[in-house]
This record gives C-alpha cells, sequence and structure tokens, in this order.
C-alpha cells in the first residue's frame, strides 16, 4: 500500500463504510460497500452528495478524494415493464446477446404477449459480401427457450462478392421492423432448452451466413 | 389480522397524476409521490403530500433490461428530498388496461435490487412502488422494519371521494328493507360504503346532535362523537331527542342550590343523549361517545384514523384542532355553524345565517381564510379567572340566540354534502351555468332567504396546508397536533 493511502470512512446510503483513501475510484467505493454489508450492487450508479441536496455521478473508474465527510448514495435504476411485455426468460436471453456481442447496439421490442423482438446491428459479415456488416433481427417467442428463434432477418441490399445469387435458405423482400429484410431460414432441428440459447444460435446463424456459397 | 394498506391522495395531486400517466398516447410513464404515513388499528394509510412527474426522454428513458426505466438520478434527487423533510418515497409508472393492474416481473424484481439501497438511504422512511391503470392501482410497499405489503386500494379524497383497487370488488350485498329509499339514489355500492365509513363529530350540541342523527339513518357504520359537556336546559330546544329530564332542568331551577348542584352532575352527557340517537337510528352502528375536549390530545388522536370530519363547535382551539387533523392526516371534513349576531352595544341583532364551509386537504384551510383567530386561541387558553382578572370583554356569541332550524339547515347540507362526496356522486368541477365551486362556503341567510358563495382562499407558505416542508400537510404520525398534553391537566 501507498505509505500516503490510508483508511478513511465514507457514508454508502447512510452506512459507514471503511475505504482506502485518500483518492479512490467509483468502483472501489462501491465494491467496499459491498463487502462490508451495504445493500447495493456493483451496477448501481453512485453519486457524491454536496451541498442543498446536489449530486455528482461518479463513474467507476472516475477518481475521486475523500474524507470522514465524504457521502455517497448508490441507487439503481426503478426498471419498469408491463405486466404483459418481456417474459423473464426473454429478459435473461436479450441480456445474454448483449453479453455475447459488447459493444454492439441492441434494439429491443416488446411484443404484446411477453416476446421480443430484436435486431443486433453492425454484425461483420466476412468475405462472401459487398457490405462489410449488417444488422441481425429476430424474434424471441414468449414461450422461449422453449421454441426455436427462426428466422432471421439482415439487410435487404446484401450482394454476394462473386454476383451470384444469395443461394438457398435466404429470400428477400421481407419486412422486419420496418427494415426491408432478406430472411435466413435455419430452423434447428434439434433445439434444446437446457441448452441452447438465442445468442448461441445468432451465432450460429452468424457462422452460417459468413460460411455460405 | 394485520390493517390494511390506504394510499390517500388529494384530487389535485390525482389530477396531475393522471394527466401526466394517461396523456392518451397509450405509452408508460413515471413519477415519484412523496408520502407520509398514519398508522392505527384499522389500517395503515399512505398520504400523498405531492408528485413529482419524471419527464419522459430525461428522467424517464428505455431501459436494458426493461421497457422503460426512473433514471437514478431521477430517484436520488426525490429520496434526498424525502429523506430530509422525513418523508417516504413511492416510485410509479402505468401499465395499460383500464379496470385492474399488476406489476410485472420485471417491476419485482427492479424493487428486489433496489428498494433496500433507497430504505438506508431514506433513513428509515417508507419505500415503495406502485403501478396504475387508468382505473386501478397495485402497490409493493417496504417499510423500515422489514415488513413488506401490498396496497389494499386508494383514496382520492376531494371535491368528490373515488377509490382504486387492483381488481373491481366484489359486487356489495343488497341494502335490506330499512335502506331501500336511499339505495335506489346511492345505490348497494353507496350503501356499502357508508356502512364501512368511520365519521367523527367535534361538538354534540344543536347541530352536532343533528348530523349524528343524519348519519345515524343514512347507515353510517361507525360514529365517534366527542363533547365535554352536560346538557344544559337551554339546550334541549336543540338538541335532537333531549328532554327536561336528561337536563334535570326541575332540580337545576330549583331555589335551593344543593339541589342545583345534584341537577348539575345529574345531567345526561349530551355524547350520551348522541349515542342512544344513534343507536335508535341504526341498531348495528358503533358509536364511541367521548366525554372529552378534543383539544386534548388523548381525545383527537380518536379522529386520526376517521375517513370523514364533522366540525359542529365553535372554539378556536377546536378550529385549530379539527384543520390540523384534515391536513395532516388527509381527512376530508365540513366545519358547520349557525350564528345570529347581536351588536353588544345597541342590542340589534344582525343578518342570522348557517354556514357549511368544506375542509379538504387541497382548497386553503380555515388558518389561510382567517377564521382561526389568534387571540381567540388565547383567549380560549385561560381559565375564567385568568379571564376575568384580564378583564376580557365577554364574547357576545356566548349569549347569542341560537335556533335548531338554523341548525338544521347547516346539519342537513353538511350531511348531503358528506353522502354525495363519499358516494362518488358529487360533481367535481364546477357544473356549466353555475357560479359556485364545490369548495365554496356556503352562506344561508333566511331573512332575506339569500344563499351566498364564498371562494376560499389558499396560501402557499401555510403552516396548515401549504406545501413547504414546514408544513404539517400529510405528515401524519410524523409530527404532533396542536392538542394540549393530557398528562398535564389530570
Amino acid at each position: 500500500m501507498n505509505s500516503q493511502n490510508h483508511e478513511v470512512s465514507v457514508l454508502v446510503n447512510e452506512n459507514p463504510v471503511s475505504v482506502v483513501g485518500p483518492r479512490i475510484e467509483g468502483r472501489m467505493i462501491k465494491q467496499a460497500a459491498i463487502d462490508q454489508g451495504v445493500k447495493i450492487r456493483i451496477d448501481f450508479i453512485l453519486s457524491e452528495e454536496q451541498n442543498d441536496r446536489k449530486f455528482k455521478i461518479i463513474g467507476d473508474a472516475d477518481v475521486v478524494t475523500v474524507n470522514k465527510n465524504s457521502r455517497f448514495h448508490a441507487v439503481a435504476p426503478d426498471d419498469n415493464s408491463e405486466a404483459s411485455l418481456l417474459k423473464t426468460d426473454v429478459a435473461d436471453a436479450i441480456e445474454g446477446i448483449k453479453a455475447t456481442f459488447p459493444g454492439k447496439e441492441v434494439i429491443v421490442s416488446a411484443d404484446a404477449d411477453g416476446g421480443a423482438s430484436v435486431i443486433v446491428e453492425d454484425i461483420d459479415l466476412g468475405m462472401p459480401f459487398d457490405q462489410e456488416k449488417t444488422w441481425f433481427g429476430f424474434r424471441i417467442g414468449f414461450q422461449y427457450p422453449h421454441g426455436d428463434i427462426y428466422p432471421h432477418f439482415v439487410r435487404n441490399d446484401l450482394k454476394r462478392k462473386n454476383a451470384s445469387g444469395l443461394g438457398p435458405g435466404l429470400t428477400p423482400n421481407h419486412n422486419f421492423l420496418g427494415r426491408n429484410a432478406i430472411q435466413i431460414s435455419r430452423r434447428s432441428n434439434y433445439w434444446d432448452p437446457t441448452r441452447d440459447t438465442a445468442a448461441l444460435k445468432l451465432l450460429k446463424v452468424i457462422e452460417w451466413l459468413r460460411r455460405s456459397q | 389480522m394485520k390493517p390494511l394498506v390506504n394510499l390517500v391522495i388529494p384530487y389535485s395531486v390525482w389530477s396531475q397524476l393522471k394527466s401526466h400517466l394517461f396523456p392518451g398516447d397509450g405509452d408508460e410513464h413515471g413519477a415519484a409521490l412523496v408520502v407520509g404515513s398514519a398508522s392505527s388499528e384499522r389500517e395503515i394509510r399512505l398520504l400523498a403530500k405531492k408528485v413529482v412527474l419524471a419527464k419522459d426522454g430525461a428522467d424517464y428513458v428505455p431501459g436494458s433490461r426493461s421497457y422503460r426505466v426512473l433514471n437514478p438520478s431521477f430517484i436520488l434527487q426525490c429520496a434526498l428530498e424525502c429523506r430530509d423533510d422525513g418523508m417516504g418515497l413511492l416510485l410509479l409508472h402505468n401499465h395499460g388496461g383500464t379496470n385492474s393492474v399488476t406489476f410485472s416481473n420485471v417491476d419485482i424484481e427492479s424493487h428486489e435490487r433496489g428498494y433496500p439501497a433507497l430504505l438506508d438511504i431514506l433513513r428509515q422512511q417508507i419505500v415503495g412502488g406502485l403501478v396504475f391503470a387508468e382505473n386501478a392501482i397495485a402497490g409493493d410497499i417496504w417499510f423500515p422494519n422489514g415488513d413488506r405489503r401490498t396496497v389494499d386500494h386508494a383514496t382520492i379524497v376531494g371535491p368528490v371521494t373515488t377509490r382504486l383497487y387492483q381488481s373491481p370488488p366484489p359486487r356489495p350485498p343488497a341494502s335490506g328493507t330499512h335502506y331501500d329509499r336511499q339505495a335506489r339514489l346511492f345505490g348497494d355500492r353507496g350503501q356499502e360504503i357508508f356502512s364501512k365509513y368511520k365519521v367523527g363529530i367535534i361538538g354534540a350540541g344543536g347541530a352536532g346532535s343533528l348530523v349524528n342523527e343524519f348519519l345515524a339513518r343514512l347507515g353510517v357504520g361507525h360514529i365517534v362523537i366527542i363533547d365535554p359537556e352536560r346538557l344544559d336546559p337551554s339546550n334541549v330546544s336543540r338538541v335532537v331527542d333531549s328532554s327536561s329530564w336528561d337536563a334535570m332542568t326541575r332540580l337545576r331551577e330549583n331555589r335551593f342550590r344543593w339541589l342545583r348542584c345534584i341537577g348539575d352532575h345529574l345531567a345526561a352527557h349530551k355524547v350520551s343523549i348522541a349515542s342512544r340517537v344513534a343507536r335508535k337510528a341504526n341498531s348495528r352502528i358503533r358509536i364511541e361517545p367521548i366525554i372529552g375536549n378534543v383539544v386534548n390530545d388523548d381525545v383527537a388522536m380518536r379522529l386520526v384514523d376517521c375517513d370523514y370530519l364533522f366540525l359542529a363547535a365553535d372554539s378556536a382551539q377546536a378550529r385549530l384542532v379539527f384543520n390540523a387533523i384534515v391536513h395532516q392526516y388527509l381527512i376530508p371534513g365540513i366545519q358547520i355553524g349557525a350564528k345570529v349576531p347581536v351588536d353588544q352595544e345597541t342590542g340589534v341583532v344582525g343578518e342570522p345565517y348557517s354556514v357549511v364551509r368544506p375542509v379538504v386537504p387541497d382548497h386553503g384551510c380555515l388558518s389561510c381564510n382567517g377564521l382561526i383567530l389568534p387571540s381567540k386561541i388565547t383567549d380560549e387558553t385561560l381559565s375564567d379567572e385568568q379571564r376575568k382578572a384580564q378583564r376580557y370583554v365577554e364574547d357576545s356569541e356566548i349569549f347569542a340566540p341560537s335556533v335548531i332550524t338554523l341548525n338544521s339547515v347547516a346539519a342537513g347540507h353538511a350531511t348531503n354534502e358528506f353522502a354525495f362526496n363519499v358516494t362518488g356522486l358529487a360533481h367535481a368541477t364546477r357544473r356549466p351555468g353555475h357560479h359556485n365551486d364545490p369548495y365554496d362556503y356556503i352562506y344561508f341567510e333566511p331573512r332575506g332567504r339569500v344563499i351566498r358563495y364564498e371562494s376560499p382562499r389558499k396560501n402557499a407558505a401555510c403552516r396548515e396546508c401549504g406545501m413547504t416542508s414546514k408544513s404539517r400537510l400529510a405528515r401524519g404520525d410524523a409530527v404532533t397536533l396542536p392538542t394540549r398534553i393530557r398528562s398535564q391537566n389530570g
């Protein structure tokens, strides 16, 4: 430990928490609070309270100077969804897609029956096509994971470098969430709800498209 | 059985909230309610003081885990205000649908993730979530002691009372022949509402005794009636069902002082007569006659879980306590009286009038309207000896005339106001072609056959009904009433 570092007692959500100061990252404050029993999670938003109920948001990587008067709050966003939207398994599937494609924009449009239509933007296409990237769209049904994720959709102007047709399993001029789209029909004959996920299926379809002739 | 949780919302707060949640776009919107609380054996009441609207696109944004989220910055801003003012925080949004609503799994998971932290921030005030459909509410309330309850219903109080449930309540039983004629107006639902209501009446004299009889005959299920006095022979002309025997008139008009003293001690208490009247009118009624002064804390606290209050006593102190209970506990009330002013010097009788003043937690209070005179409060705190020693002039009202017919106009109108309000039949706003508003004070002047309306004013900085942090509005059990501590006075 740096000889200038020392333990400082701060408040996190009105609970005294001992941290290593005087300068510390936001994420470390949250972790220390969690370790010392404060009822927060690491993904809560941290803020430092200033005067007159004003506060400043502290990012995970932000370094702050702390002292015994420092007061922090860690708060979660309050998620709201209509009762008929996003069944839990569907929401988990979407989380899995985001984790599998970090940095890619994921657009979710909830259905009225608990499923969702999803678009993942900017997926690399690889060699066979003139275009470098495409979006991929698909629907997760409300009975997921018991139902296959099928079909998928990509940009409608996809062209092969070898100027051949699209090939089997690809049909143009469909519509997905308002976008003109090519439909990719790749049904999983052995879909296993204990093992298969929407993210895994998407990876398989992407790989298939990259290898397609 | 644990008491139910009832969220009480003033009409103005509800109007603001409803417009925000249901603007006609069919979409979800969010907001927060700042609430006080009051607990009794009957129910736990969450008292909505104000709504903080979440701005779409800034405070209420698309979520990664859900359709929409309330932004943590918005939540923290509300939480810090509640923390500093000692209030609770309810975060809310709406779903589609009309007459029923429930939380989604996403909603509940979010509560379980985030509310323990909010309980810590709010320093042990209540935290919770609400979800609304157009005519429905569901609530998940987290208490500092670790308890967690659902909201049974919400009551919107104002010019008309309405209720929201999670789903439509079952059809009430038929009213029976006893109330058949009035059930044709109020319906079986209205009659059921009367039967479940607890109403407080402050004062069992001329006006209060009439209110008591009217409410009992309407079918109100529970009445608390408060008055410290015994019947005087001069009251018999005005107190319902009273007699010379109740007043011990013969003894009290006897030439022997000791017999007069016996008469003074044997005369019936006014609340005992009221109790008798109520039971005659409704054998199933629960009536609590309290021989006591509402200015004493132990008596005043008997009213804080009422659903409606009538003030039929004219002391400034009683007005102060009544006004405080209405606003601190969000209980709608009505002040009634009749006055025959007499000029002290000339003896000339002025214009007699009956008056009805609705007092609801929305529209200005008796204090805002100069109806609680500080000088009178000071006078009333003095003993008779102190008053005489300071040679205060006797208030002409003490000897003023009082007439049952004037009282009955006020009492009848006030109980009509109650009946139509609580059954949801009253008009919430001014009717086309009419000049009076639902909150207006009404004066009936019989000599000129005149009915006058007076719009109450509201002082935003009022300590009783204002929105400042120092106001007692919606504070519930968190602050004390302006009452006398009973233990110091025996």
